[in-house]
């Protein structure tokens, strides 16, 4: 039998805190991290809301060259090394073969961009950086296999369920797996913004997050990134190592449907969520909490409802269902990752994080929702669903141990 | 293993994206939007024999190199002329990492897992790896390996990238066993 992988370290940025503990309690406490952007004037945008983050702290044994790096760069070094620290592997770093899969959403475009606005009349994307994962990889001076891949909103899923099978092939002792985004920029408010992807609740930036209810109408645009630490559980166990549960499963598939509509028919997102239960040993019967992608778009929210409904049969009216990005709003390609912290705080802490603004649950959304606050209960297996522009569809199942 | 190599000259462009619109039946507006390499990933499945090879449980690994970095110049630009309202809607869906792959699942009705990787020159290793671990890992029946890159730099004024995209010994056997 293969060996399982367990989860022994977290490192994570997000506008709701800087550790897995201020993080959880911002969750729990139903608190919005969406406000009015500020780090630009939105004056004359469509949408002028999001979930900012500010400046990442520079992290322990890192030095003084930190602020010269970009803010991407900044964030993703502060996931990977705290969640080194955290696992209680800093230390040992050289050791170990250590493997990286990086998700983040094209950071090309991002350099670019931020080289655009630093240079307004030199010529744009003129000038290439260095790749990102190397360089993570590098400044934390581990030496195992890395990658850097996006498969949009799911990403986060996707490089959970990379890492699992590089530690059961055995190419690596420990993997760091995660995502980080800075989305919230001119350029991507704007395009999203005349996508019509995003809220236009412009006046209520804390109720303008409302998956699953009628009212809603687009996401909201946030940021962030969250990077854990992987390991074998019999060598997590021999080394005494703290462990934050089990990453069971993950089952991906393709609409192959549309660039950015998820397919009205949820046959695929169904299928991946039946592929990560199958997987991990789970029966529908067995889960108790549905972390949702729930971004708040009219089409998006009733598919995942829908495919819910029929993966869950006659369990869906007591399986519990919440939608963090009510509070988070949605990082993109580092959502999943945040998500799935989401599930261990509600394994660690025993209650589910809500849905806030659920004021008004629309009907064709029926599921268990825990709205508004949250809910104490034992979680002992939690399911994470991301499902991405380009037709990526996610599920990660997170397992107690 | 079914292998091809395809290279697609600039002023061949808007050809190929009508013919291979006409070919998977896709919306000539989606290969009007895509991206330049997607064009060509998606002209050297074909050459591969992405309608015969494989079924749709397989899945996709894009390699881009700098994908959509003329587009959004263009974008940049317009934004810099005339403000938010101006940026396309088209450019995230179209023109980034994660855009190749699922145009790719789209064309050829793939419904394994399909994931944009690398996306900087010299990244052709992540793409097999990501390809390796998904067959050595039993998570599908097969994959189709995707790697792009423009010839030489497009951009006027622009820098020539410190490290070259390449051509890794993994690729070049790839290529040699077509």
């Amino acid at each position: 039998m293969t060996d399982a992988t367990w989860i022994t370290g977290v490192g994570v940025g997000v506008p709701h805190g800087w550790s897995f503990d201020e993080v959880m309690d911002g969750l729990l406490a139903g608190r919005s991290a969406v406000r009015t952007v500020r780090g630009f004037d939105v004056t004359d945008y469509p949408s002028t809301v999001a979930a900012e983050l500010g400046d990442t702290p520079r992290p322990p044994d890192i030095g003084e060259e930190f602020a010269t790096w970009t803010r991407l760069e900044q964030l993703a070094v502060w996931c990977a090394a705290t969640a080194l620290r955290d696992a209680a592997l800093w230390e040992r770093r050289t050791e170990l073969r250590i493997g990286l899969v990086l998700g983040t959403a094209g950071e090309g475009p991002w350099f670019w961009e931020e080289d655009s606005r630093a240079n307004p009349t030199g010529v744009p994307c003129g000038r290439d950086r260095r790749p990102l994962t190397p360089f993570v990889a590098g400044v934390l001076d581990v030496s195992g296999p890395t990658i850097t891949l996006s498969t949009a909103c799911a990403t986060g899923n996707f490089a959970l369920s990379q890492a699992r099978r590089w530690l059961q092939l055995g190419w690596c002792d420990v993997c760091l797996a995660g995502a980080c985004d800075r989305s919230v920029s001119p350029l991507v408010l704007a395009s999203f913004g005349n996508l019509r992807a995003v809220s236009r609740r412009n006046d209520d930036p804390v109720g303008a997050s409302r998956p699953f209810d009628r009212g809603r109408d687009g996401f909201v645009l946030g940021e962030g990134g969250t990077v854990f630490v992987l390991e074998p559980s019999n060598a997590a166990r021999a080394r005494g190592a703290r462990v934050y549960g089990e990453l069971a499963a993950v089952g991906l598939t393709s609409d192959a449907y549309h660039p950015v509509v998820p397919n009205p028919d949820p046959a695929q997102a169904a299928a991946a969520v039946r592929k990560a239960l199958a997987e991990a040993g789970v029966n529908a019967a067995d889960v108790d909490y549905v972390n949702a992608h729930g971004t708040g778009t009219p089409v998006g929210d009733v598919a995942e409802a829908v495919g819910l409904r029929q993966v869950f049969g006659e369990h869906w009216r007591r399986v519990p269902v919440s939608a963090t990005k009510s509070m988070t709003g949605h990082p993109i390609t580092a959502a999943s990752a945040l998500e799935a912290l989401a599930c261990l705080g509600a394994m660690a802490r025993g209650a589910i994080p809500p849905t806030i603004n659920l004021t008004d649950p629309d009907p064709a959304c029926e599921l268990c929702h825990v709205p508004h606050a949250a809910r104490e209960a034992r979680v002992r297996v939690a399911v994470s669903n991301s499902f991405g522009f380009g037709g990526s569809n996610s599920c990660t199942v997170l397992r107690a141990v | 293993m079914a292998a091809s190599r395809v290279r697609v000259a600039a002023a061949d462009l808007p050809t190929r994206r009508s013919a291979l619109a006409a070919t998977y039946s896709l919306s000539p507006s989606l290969l009007k939007q895509c991206d330049d390499q997607t064009v060509a990933a998606l002209s050297a499945l074909d050459s591969a024999g992405g309608r015969t090879v494989g079924n749709s449980a397989w899945g996709v690994v894009a390699c881009p190199c700098l994908p959509g970095r003329q587009r959004l110049t263009e974008v940049i630009a317009k934004f810099r002329a005339d403000g938010p309202w101006s940026v396309t809607p088209h450019y995230i869906p179209h023109a980034i990492l994660h855009s190749m792959p699922g145009l790719l699942t789209q064309a050829l009705g793939l419904h394994g897992p399909a994931a944009g990787v690398g996306g900087t020159p010299g990244a052709e290793d992540d793409a097999l790896r990501t390809a390796a671990a998904w067959l050595a890992g039993g998570d599908l029946p097969g994959v189709w390996l995707v790697r792009t890159t423009p010839d030489g730099e497009a951009l006027a004024g622009a820098v020539e990238p410190a490290a070259g995209p390449g051509e890794p010994d993994a690729w070049a056997a790839i290529a040699g066993a077509a």
